[in-house]
């Protein structure tokens, strides 16, 4: 227990310093800002006005009507908006790290290589699709005369924080392939295609092949079980369901990276 | 002789990327089918019935593996920020056929995954795909979508060379790729639209890059209407023909490299 709170501790350190360095790598490269708040700007836009427009000739989807499909526009834009500041460059730049043998000098570091891996970069500037998830969000909860609680509000901060290492357990479950396949460098502009899965309800797949539903899964659920949430629809089975999911595939994509760094043969393999 | 030696060179660099084009192939065909599975769930959508629907997606994903160019970012970031340009200003060969010859083959070659998978869906579902049958509108419906090509090619080239000018590309990139998303007909048949929306888009350049192609193959369209495509097709092509020269000529004024 003891060298489990001194790890926190150590890890806390580090990533406060990591916070610092990118927040003045932010600032260095103002270009960037801009250039990088526009295109976010554009897809979080197009998120939402996707969605309007499916549901312009059409009140009903499975069940869903528009305002509740609308609900999954802006918190798809809420949730995928960690998912992206946090963890999407690091994991950007997995197959060239391990394409030219720069994991060796990541595998020599006294850090865990997971961590390195996944959370040395940290993209601020999509804070603004965070803004716009949570004011589109905020809006059709009230033309919807939804009350959000604080009680309800503190189920869906965990239940983000769970969808959030849901998605980043999808992701590292699938980039660890790049150690055995290392010029496959579009795999991650795959995964944000794959991502478009969770914007929509679960019921849109039931008709889909049962082993693509079970690979898929854990995306159908990452957006609707805090939208069930926030609209007071979720269960508490549900919500015991979607926590233990997202352990057990935290768990699975640790011990696959573990498993997958024994093929790791550096560039000159 | 020469024009053939290049392009088969051409061929040879992009076999030996196959399997991240069978990644980028993929890519193009999880919104299509996102999109099948939601319009399954719809109420009763007005002119289209559910394997109309489905029929259209799946042209979809066939004509975009074929018809959509991909080279902006190439023609942007390597070529025209990190001076690989230079390189090809000194052969004597045009930088704009050598990515057409570039682009000619990966879109063959997406093109040949999209049939495959055409073939397997014609088999296990024969009743799905509605298809012209008349091989009038057959024939217009292939002149229209090769014109569509020269069309996504050269409007992708005019936004790739947008980088003469700006330092930093990618909004301009990310904007126009939600545009070809929503407008082309990627998203959704464009008289899934509002109507007023729908006059408006299908007057603009993107409807002739997929949704005309893909309603002209579905038999959708009269032999008069598939004319009409194709005249606005060539009106097209020639405006973005005219701005990309234009804008080539003032560009390539702009242009600096250097270099040990």
């Amino acid at each position: 227990m003891e060298i489990f709170f001194k790890k926190t501790k150590h890890y806390t350190k580090v990533y406060k310093m990591l916070l610092r360095l990118n927040f003045a790598r932010l600032l260095a490269y103002r270009a960037d800002l801009v250039n990088s708040t526009i295109a976010h700007t554009i897809w979080a836009s197009f998120t939402i006005v996707q969605m309007l427009l499916l549901t312009s000739k059409t009140s009903h989807i499975f069940g869903w009507s528009r305002n509740e499909l609308l609900i999954l526009a802006g918190m798809y834009n809420i949730i995928y908006s960690f998912f992206y500041m946090f963890f999407s460059r690091g994991f950007n730049q997995f197959s060239t790290t391990i394409n030219f043998g720069r994991l060796d000098g990541i595998l020599t570091k006294p850090i865990d290589s997971q961590f390195l891996m996944t959370c040395l970069n940290i993209t601020y500037t999509h804070l603004i699709r965070l803004i716009w998830g949570v004011g589109f969000l905020a809006y059709v909860l009230f033309t919807m005369r939804v009350i959000v609680t604080p009680l309800v509000l503190l189920g869906f901060i965990v239940l983000v924080v769970f969808s959030v290492m849901i998605i980043y357990s999808f992701w590292m479950l699938i980039m660890t392939l790049t150690i055995w396949f290392p010029k496959l460098s579009n795999l991650a502009d795959l995964l944000y295609q794959i991502n478009q899965i969770s914007k929509f309800p679960q019921e849109i797949y039931k008709g889909a092949s049962l082993y693509l539903l079970i690979l898929l899964f854990p995306l159908t659920v990452v957006i609707v079980t805090p939208a069930k949430e926030i609209l007071q629809k979720v269960l508490v089975g549900d919500v015991i369901g979607f926590i233990a999911c997202a352990l057990m595939l935290f768990i699975v994509s640790r011990r696959f990276w573990r498993f997958a760094l024994r093929f790791y043969t550096s560039a000159s393999g | 002789m020469r024009n053939l030696k290049i392009i088969l060179l051409q061929f040879q660099e992009v076999i030996e990327d196959r399997s991240r084009i069978f990644v980028w192939f993929l890519l193009g065909i999880i919104t299509p089918l996102i999109m099948i599975l939601f319009w399954r769930g719809a109420s009763h959508i007005p002119g289209w019935t559910s394997n109309e629907i489905t029929s259209y997606y799946l042209l979809a994903i066939i004509i975009n593996a074929i018809i959509m160019c991909h080279q902006e970012e190439h023609v942007g970031t390597i070529d025209i920020q990190e001076g690989g340009l230079s390189s090809y200003l000194l052969k004597p060969f045009s930088y704009f056929w050598l990515i057409f010859f570039n682009e000619l083959a990966y879109r063959l070659l997406q093109g040949i995954l999209g049939i495959l998978l055409l073939v397997v869906f014609v088999g296990f579902f024969p009743g799905l795909f509605a298809f012209a049958k008349s091989p009038d509108v057959l024939f217009l419906s292939v002149i229209i979508a090769i014109v569509a090509f020269l069309l996504t090619f050269i409007f992708k080239m005019i936004i790739g060379i947008l980088a003469f000018w700006l330092t930093e590309t990618r909004g301009a990139f990310e904007a126009t790729n939600v545009m070809i998303v929503i407008f082309s007909g990627l998203l959704m048949p464009l008289a899934f639209l509002p109507s007023w929306l729908e006059q408006i888009v299908s007057k603009m350049p993107f409807a002739y890059m997929i949704y005309f192609p893909v309603i002209a193959f579905e038999g959708k369209l009269t032999v008069l209407e598939l004319w009409q495509v194709l005249f606005m097709e060539f009106f097209w092509l020639g405006i973005c023909l005219l701005i990309y020269k234009k804008l080539w000529q003032e560009g390539i004024k702009q242009y600096t490299a250097v270099g040990q």
